[in-house]
């Protein structure tokens, strides 16, 4: 090979890695451990370390900001001097390991990486990390599992350190709340819209049940593989059922968001589109897309609590992360619901160990504010679980008033619980359950569905 | 439209396969660079949407070339398969610096056009159409350009490099040229959906696959083949989705299963060459 050559490659080489550490350091305030983790930890005086894990795909957006939350948690405890637990200060250092997006071999690294060879003792914050695997090494390990999943993989009465939060068992309130408003306008039939995997499957059809006690009448839902460029051939499905609602509850994929609605404003469907949770500025590529009047009186989830939330503490944590990332984005927030959960855990249990930590979670009587609404934990007795290990959490509901998202109200976790258990058909269980331990108690706000609904 | 964008990103791939014997897994990402780029040009350069679409085939085309010549020319002598996955390590790091420098959101262009026209009680959005005569217009000018003399040669050094370089065909030259345009037609790909499609860190990574498969339809190496395949494998998954639902891509694997079994090559092309001949 000539010098010229290895003059050019080793130019190449600086520059594309002038341009990749320039992209990187704009969001990623973090050092890389070996092996697929990201560490972050500020300087600290304390000795003692809390290491906490968390598992996500890097490559979704939901992965890549989660890790700037939860690293930017650890990263407020080190500079207020770590942790205090139990009379002892602890440094918390937070890794976030990549766990590749529902690919079992690489979670299975992953979590064989954390618990095995990095002692990770709390895994805490979780997404398309393979649960079904996942207990397979956290539980004989007795590592504190807290992770996303509505799968019956994580549904065991045996497992002593598995909870489900952010979980989405209890969160058909939220799909009521919406269907009812649409229900309001004149809906009388819906067809759910989505991507053919077995998570979004099981999502679908418990949102039809919600969408069956709101009054809609569910048409057999589409489904399309996740791997789809172009929605014509949906979009004409759904002209060809011509429902009163499309119902986009789970389509995770911004880009297959906007290019479906725009399918279905190009083979002409007019009716009332119920887009599932977006932002503002996905708001605006649709509406670039098909123009404001089309989005005319729409509501959705809406992950964003500014405008609704009231809580001073999640309030300066959001302004904490404008400070530290710039513009509030929406997609991680839901799902770092487990960090709260954990911190309530630990600072009223004042010990880091497993066992007791696990303990209390699992006998909550009590929710948290997190920043995306109030999340408590629930007893699943139509499985044979007693203690309080499946998560309801809040969420809030927007409208589009001329091209803009404004803030509705809060979708509360009474509704989400209630709701859930009809709609599921779990009233016997849980009425059993009720009547042996009391009913849960939930914090006052103004819900559409009560106890006497059941 | 679907079926356009196949044929161009199918062509540039079995152009590089064909001439370089190179199976490039990185040619999804640059459908991917072109969509952003094309974006990019329009929403922060100010540029119109013509000029966006050669800013997009400049852009990937030189990208081409840097990955020829920073990495693919040393690679081919150590072989078919090492090269196949340095193509696939490339194809990684890309789409993970779009990632991190796109970001993870999804980006859109205005339409270009706005309307529909009803043909036969089928409605076809003005946008979509705008789309097929690009792509009809690119293929043309691809038809037109393997009539030159650097096209006769890349055809050529396809059918046999050593005869082809008894002939005075400098291989190298053909090579970064055909790398070139082979990722080249990949951005206008992409450029050209911009306007119908969001684009997204992900969107070259799902193509790929089905330009695989259109590909193996036409029958590498065989560019004609590759236009043709597209517009059936557009057509059939449509009509498959259809009447499959979500089996329809299965269904679809399967036709493509028998049509290989039957004919190796392809409609149009030759069988797969032996790796490392």
């Amino acid at each position: 090979m000539s010098k010229r050559y290895w003059i050019a490659l080793v130019l190449a080489l600086i520059l594309g890695l002038g341009v990749f550490a320039v992209a990187c350091g704009e969001d990623e305030p973090t050092d890389t451990t070996a092996a697929g983790g990201t560490d972050t930890t500020a300087a600290a005086e304390p000795t003692e370390t809390l290491k906490i894990g968390a598992m996500v795909s890097l490559s979704t957006p939901q992965g890549l900001e989660m890790q700037k939350w939860l690293t930017m948690f650890a990263k407020i405890k080190n500079e207020a001097g770590g942790w205090d637990i139990g009379g002892t200060k602890y440094k918390v250092d937070y890794i976030v390991y990549d766990c590749g997006i529902a690919d079992a071999t690489t979670a299975r690294s992953a979590y064989e990486k954390a618990i095995l060879q990095d002692g990770i003792k709390y895994i805490v914050g979780t997404w398309t990390d393979v649960p079904g695997v996942a207990v397979t090494i956290t539980e004989p390990n007795q590592v504190l599992w807290m992770g996303t999943d509505f799968s019956p993989d994580t549904l065991n009465p045996e497992f002593k350190y598995t909870i489900r939060a952010q979980c989405l068992s209890f969160a058909l309130g939220a799909a009521y709340n919406m269907q009812k408003y649409y229900v309001d306008e004149g809906a009388k039939t819906s067809v759910i819209v989505d991507t053919d995997t077995l998570q979004a499957q099981v999502g679908n059809a418990n949102w039809a049940k919600a969408g069956e006690l709101a009054g809609l009448k569910e048409l057999e839902p589409i489904t399309f593989p996740n791997d789809t460029t172009d929605f014509a051939p949906v979009a004409t499905k759904v002209k060809s059922l011509n429902p009163d609602l499309v119902e986009l509850a789970y389509v995770s994929n911004s880009d297959h968001l906007v290019n479906i609605i725009r399918a279905l404003k190009d083979v002409g469907y007019d009716k009332f589109i119920y887009p599932g949770n977006i932002d503002p500025r996905l708001l605006e590529n649709i509406i670039t897309q098909v123009g404001k009047e089309y989005v005319e009186g729409w509501t959705g989830m809406y992950y964003d609590p500014r405008g609704i939330q009231e809580d001073p503490d999640m309030l300066a944590l959001i302004d904490r992360y404008q400070q530290e990332y710039g513009e509030f984005r929406q997609e991680g927030i839901y799902w770092i619901g487990p960090w709260f959960l954990f911190e309530d855990a630990v600072n009223a249990t004042q010990s880091t160990d497993v066992d007791t930590i696990t303990s209390y979670l699992k006998s909550m009587d009590h929710g948290v504010n997190t920043i995306c609404g109030y999340t408590q934990l629930f007893a699943r007795p139509d499985v044979g679980i007693m203690d309080t290990i499946d998560s309801a959490p809040g969420h809030y509901m927007f409208e589009v008033v001329d091209g803009q998202m404004v803030a509705k109200r809060s979708v509360t976790v009474q509704d989400q619980h209630l709701v859930s258990i009809k709609a599921m058909g779990l009233v016997e269980p849980f009425q059993a359950y009720w009547d042996e331990y009391g009913k849960p108690t939930f914090p006052d706000e103004e819900s559409l569905f009560d106890f006497t609904d059941l | 439209m679907i079926g356009g964008i196949y044929a161009l990103i199918a062509s540039g791939f079995t152009l590089i396969l064909g001439v370089i014997q190179v199976f490039n897994f990185a040619q999804g990402q640059f459908y991917m660079l072109g969509a952003f780029v094309a974006i990019a040009a329009v929403t922060n350069l100010g540029l119109p949407y013509p000029v966006a679409i050669l800013v997009a085939l400049l852009a990937t085309a030189l990208l081409g070339a840097v990955l020829y010549f920073g990495v693919i020319q040393w690679t081919t002598r150590s072989g078919f398969f090492n090269t196949m996955l340095v193509t696939v390590a490339f194809g990684t790091v890309v789409a993970q610096a779009a990632m991190l420098s796109f970001g993870s959101r999804e980006a859109v262009l205005p339409p270009v056009v706005s309307g529909t026209i009803s043909v036969g009680g089928v409605t076809i959005p003005n946008g979509k159409l705008v789309v097929i005569a690009g792509a009809v217009v690119v293929m043309a000018a691809l038809h037109y350009f393997m009539k030159t003399r650097i096209g006769v040669s890349m055809l050529a050094a396809a059918e046999n490099r050593d005869v082809a370089s008894l002939q005075g065909i400098n291989p190298k030259r053909v090579f970064w040229v055909t790398m070139a345009v082979g990722c080249g037609l990949c951005g206008v790909a992409g450029a050209l959906v911009a306007p119908v499609l969001a684009a997204s860190g992900t969107m070259g990574s799902t193509i790929f696959i089905k330009a695989l498969l259109v590909v193996l339809v036409g029958g590498t190496g065989s560019m004609s083949g590759a236009l043709l395949a597209a517009f059936v494998v557009g057509i059939a998954e449509s009509f498959a989705f259809h009447f499959f639902g979500h089996l329809g891509l299965l269904v679809i694997f399967v036709l493509v299963a028998i049509l290989i079994f039957f004919r190796p090559g392809g409609l149009l092309g030759k069988p797969l060459p032996v790796p490392g001949e």
